[in-house]
C-alpha cells in the first residue's frame, strides 16, 4: 500500500521544525528539558499534566501536539482508526537513571517516577490527550532505519483499515531530545510525499 | 495467509522446556516462592518466581562458554531449545529476531555520574547479542510495550510475515526479577506477600516472575498445508484505554474494544480464555467487566500468574505458548489461587484441571500506559 506523509514535526537540539520550517529556537545555553518547557509555552498549549511527565514523554507529547495542530485529529473527540507507532534507541533509560537514584542509599522509590520507566507511557499520554483508542506499539532499535519497523507500519495499515497513523522516532537521553514524528495516511495523490524508507531517512537529516 | 506457531520453548523455575513447564503446571506446581526483603535490598518481603542461577549457568555452559548477563543467557538458551528439533535456519537473511522485554539488563544500570557508560543496558544492544549468537545479521526489533509486549511481539511477527519479506520470525520474550522492578511495584503497593490469587476475593496483588519464552512463527498460504493440531494466530487486536497511565480503565473500554473486534470477525466459538489475571484488585475487576461486556462471562477462564508470577515482557508470549499447548492437549488448566469470586461481574473461572475438546482460545493482556492486546488462537482440526 502506498502511504504518504501529510505533515512532519521535528524536535532536536533545542529547536523545533514543522514540515522542515524552523518554528522554535531556544538559546543554546538552555538545557534540553528547560527548552521543552519553553517550546510548550511558545505554542500556548494548556495542559497542566505536561509538567508531571518525564522528559521522554514531554518530547513525544510536544512533537505530536504540534504535528496535530490544525488537523481533524486534534482534541478530545474519540478516535478509533489512528495508530501510533514509535521507535527509539534508549527506551526509557533517561528516567531509569533517575529512578535508580531513588533506590540507592536514600531508599525512597516513587510510583510517579517508576511508571515512566516504560517507554510506551509516552503513547499513553498522547492517547489520553487526543483520545486515541487505536493500536499503539513502542519499538526499540539501535538504528533509526530499522526496516522491519517500516514493514510493520505498512502492514498495519492494510490489516486495520486505519485512516491515519502517527509514526516516528522519539528519544530523550541525558539532555538530548531527538524526535521526528510524521502524520501518515493512505496516498491518494501522486504528488504527495511518499512514506518510504528513503524519504524518512532524508527527513532525519 | 495463515500464521502458525512452528516451534516454542519456555524457561522458568518450572522447567527448561515447554513440556517440563506444562507438566509442572498440570500437577499444580508453582514457581513462586517467598523472599525476605534483604534478598534484593527492598523495603518489604515479597513473593516471586525466580530462576536458580546455578542451574541456569550449568545449562547455559552446555551450549556456550560466553560470559553473559542472566537476561541474555535465559533468552539465548530459550531460543536454542526452541530450535533443537526444527529446520529453522536462524542465521538466514529471511529470519528476523524480535525481542520482547520491559527492562532487559536493567540490573546493570549505573548511576548517571561523570558520564558513566550504560551502553550494555540499551535494549537494542541485548537484542543484537542474542541475534548474533545465532549468526543472524538482520537488525533485530525490540518491543517494549509494558505488560502487553509479548503478545504485541507475536502480533508484530504475524504482520511482518504477511509482507512476504520474512520466512521465520523468532519472538523471544524475557525479563529478570530485579531490585529495580520489585521496588517499583512495591511503591505502587501492587505486590502480594503471598502467592497471588487471580480473580479471587482475597487477592492482594501480583508476584513478579522471571522467564524466557520463545515462539517461532511462520506462514503458509492455505490451511491444508498445516498438520492437525497446529496452532494459528487467527485474529488479533491492540487498543489503548486513553484514560490513565498507571491504572486500567474502570470501564474496561480498551480491552472491550479489542475483544469486540476479534469476536466480530469470524465464528465465535471460544473454548477458553487465558486472561491477564495479575491478581491486582483493579486489573482483574477491569477484565471481568470487559469480558462480561463482550458476552464472554460463561467461557471457561484462567490465569497462569500463580504458576509463573507476572513475567512482564515474557508474559504474553509465555502464556500464549501455554494456551497453545492446552489447546493441543485438550486440557483446561486450573486457575491456581482461585477459591471464591472476587470481581463484580462473576466469571467462569476454571477450578479444576480437566480434559475437554478444545478448538480455540482468546489470550488477553493489559498494561501500564493503558495498553491492551488480544489474540485469538485456533487449532487446526484433526
Amino acid at each position: 500500500m502506498d502511504l504518504s506523509v501529510i505533515k512532519y514535526c521535528q524536535i532536536k537540539n533545542n529547536a523545533c521544525f514543522l514540515n522542515g520550517e524552523n518554528i522554535f529556537q531556544s538559546s543554546e545555553e538552555k538545557t534540553a528539558d528547560k527548552s521543552l518547557v519553553e517550546l510548550y509555552r511558545s505554542r500556548k498549549i494548556k495542559y497542566p499534566k505536561f509538567f508531571k511527565m518525564d522528559k521522554l514523554a514531554k518530547t513525544g507529547f510536544l512533537a505530536v501536539d504540534i504535528l496535530l495542530e490544525n488537523t481533524e485529529l486534534y482534541g478530545t473527540e474519540p478516535k478509533y482508526n489512528t495508530g501510533i507507532f514509535l521507535l527509539n534507541s534508549s527506551a526509557s533509560l533517561d528516567t531509569d537513571e533517575v529512578y535508580l537514584e531513588t533506590i540507592g542509599d536514600n531508599y525512597f522509590p516513587s510510583p510517579s517516577v517508576f511508571v515512566y520507566t516504560l517507554p510506551n507511557i509516552v503513547m499513553g499520554e498522547i492517547s489520553i490527550r487526543h483520545k486515541f483508542f487505536g493500536e499503539n506499539i513502542f519499538f526499540v532499535s539501535s538504528k533509526k532505519n530499522n526496516f522491519a519497523f517500516y514493514d510493520y507500519v505498512n502492514q498495519a495499515f492494510i490489516d486495520n483499515q486505519m485512516k491515519y497513523a502517527i509514526v516516528g522516532w522519539v528519544d530523550y537521553y541525558r539532555q538530548k531530545s531527538d524526535a521526528l514524528v510524521m502524520l501518515i495516511k493512505k496516498q491518494d495523490k501522486e504528488t504527495e510525499l511518499k512514506f518510504e524508507k528513503n524519504t524518512i531517512l532524508n527527513l532525519y537529516k | 495467509m495463515f500464521i502458525y506457531l512452528k516451534s516454542n520453548n519456555i524457561i522458568s523455575p518450572l522447567g527448561f522446556s515447554t513440556e517440563e513447564n506444562f507438566t509442572s503446571v498440570k500437577s499444580g506446581k508453582t514457581g513462586v516462592k517467598y523472599y525476605a526483603s534483604d534478598t534484593l535490598g527492598v523495603s518489604e518481603n515479597f513473593c516471586a518466581s525466580i530462576i536458580d542461577n546455578e542451574l541456569l549457568d550449568s545449562k547455559f555452559s552446555l551450549i556456550s562458554e560466553k560470559k553473559l548477563p542472566k537476561f541474555e543467557k535465559m533468552a539465548i538458551l530459550s531460543v536454542f531449545n526452541a530450535t533443537k528439533n526444527t529446520s529453522v535456519k536462524l542465521s538466514d537473511k529471511k529470519t528476523l529476531f524480535i525481542l520482547s522485554t520491559t527492562k532487559g539488563n536493567i540490573e546493570y544500570l549505573k548511576e548517571n555520574k561523570s558520564n558513566s557508560d550504560n551502553s550494555e543496558v540499551f535494549l537494542g544492544y541485548s537484542a543484537k547479542i542474542i541475534a548474533e549468537f545465532f549468526g543472524n545479521t538482520n537488525e533485530p526489533l525490540v518491543i517494549s510495550n509494558a505488560c502487553i509486549s509479548g503478545l504485541t511481539a507475536a502480533i508484530t511477527a504475524k504482520r511482518l510475515l504477511k509482507t512476504g519479506n520474512y520466512d521465520n520470525i523468532v519472538v523471544v520474550g524475557a525479563d529478570v526479577v530485579t531490585k529495580f522492578v520489585v521496588s517499583g511495584f512495591q511503591s505502587f503497593k501492587a505486590l502480594s506477600e503471598q502467592t497471588c490469587k487471580p480473580f479471587d476475593a482475597q487477592r492482594s496483588g501480583l508476584n513478579i516472575g522471571e522467564a524466557a519464552a520463545t515462539a517461532i512463527f511462520s506462514a503458509v498460504k492455505t490451511e491444508k498445508e498445516l498438520a492437525p493440531g497446529t496452532i494459528i494466530l487467527e485474529n488479533e487486536a491492540i487498543t489503548n484505554d486513553a484514560n490513565h497511565i498507571s491504572g486500567p480503565s474502570r470501564t474496561g473500554a480498551g480491552l472491550f474494544l479489542g475483544l469486540d473486534k476479534i469476536l466480530k470477525n469470524g465464528d465465535n466459538e471460544i473454548s477458553f480464555i487465558n486472561a491477564h489475571g495479575t491478581a491486582t484488585p483493579y486489573n482483574d475487576e477491569m477484565e471481568a467487566i470487559a469480558f462480561t461486556g463482550a458476552g464472554l462471562e460463561n467461557v471457561p477462564t484462567n490465569s497462569f500468574k500463580a504458576y509463573f508470577g507476572h513475567t512482564l515482557g515474557a508474559a504474553g508470549i509465555l502464556e500464549l505458548i501455554m494456551s497453545a499447548v492446552s489447546l493441543q492437549n485438550n486440557l483446561l488448566i486450573k486457575s491456581l489461587g482461585y477459591e471464591k469470586n472476587g470481581v463484580s461481574k462473576p466469571l467462569n473461572i476454571i477450578t479444576k484441571t480437566q480434559e475437554k475438546t478444545l478448538n480455540s482460545c482468546i489470550k488477553t493482556v493489559s498494561g501500564f500506559g493503558g495498553c491492551n492486546a488480544v489474540g485469538l488462537l485456533k487449532k487446526i482440526p484433526d
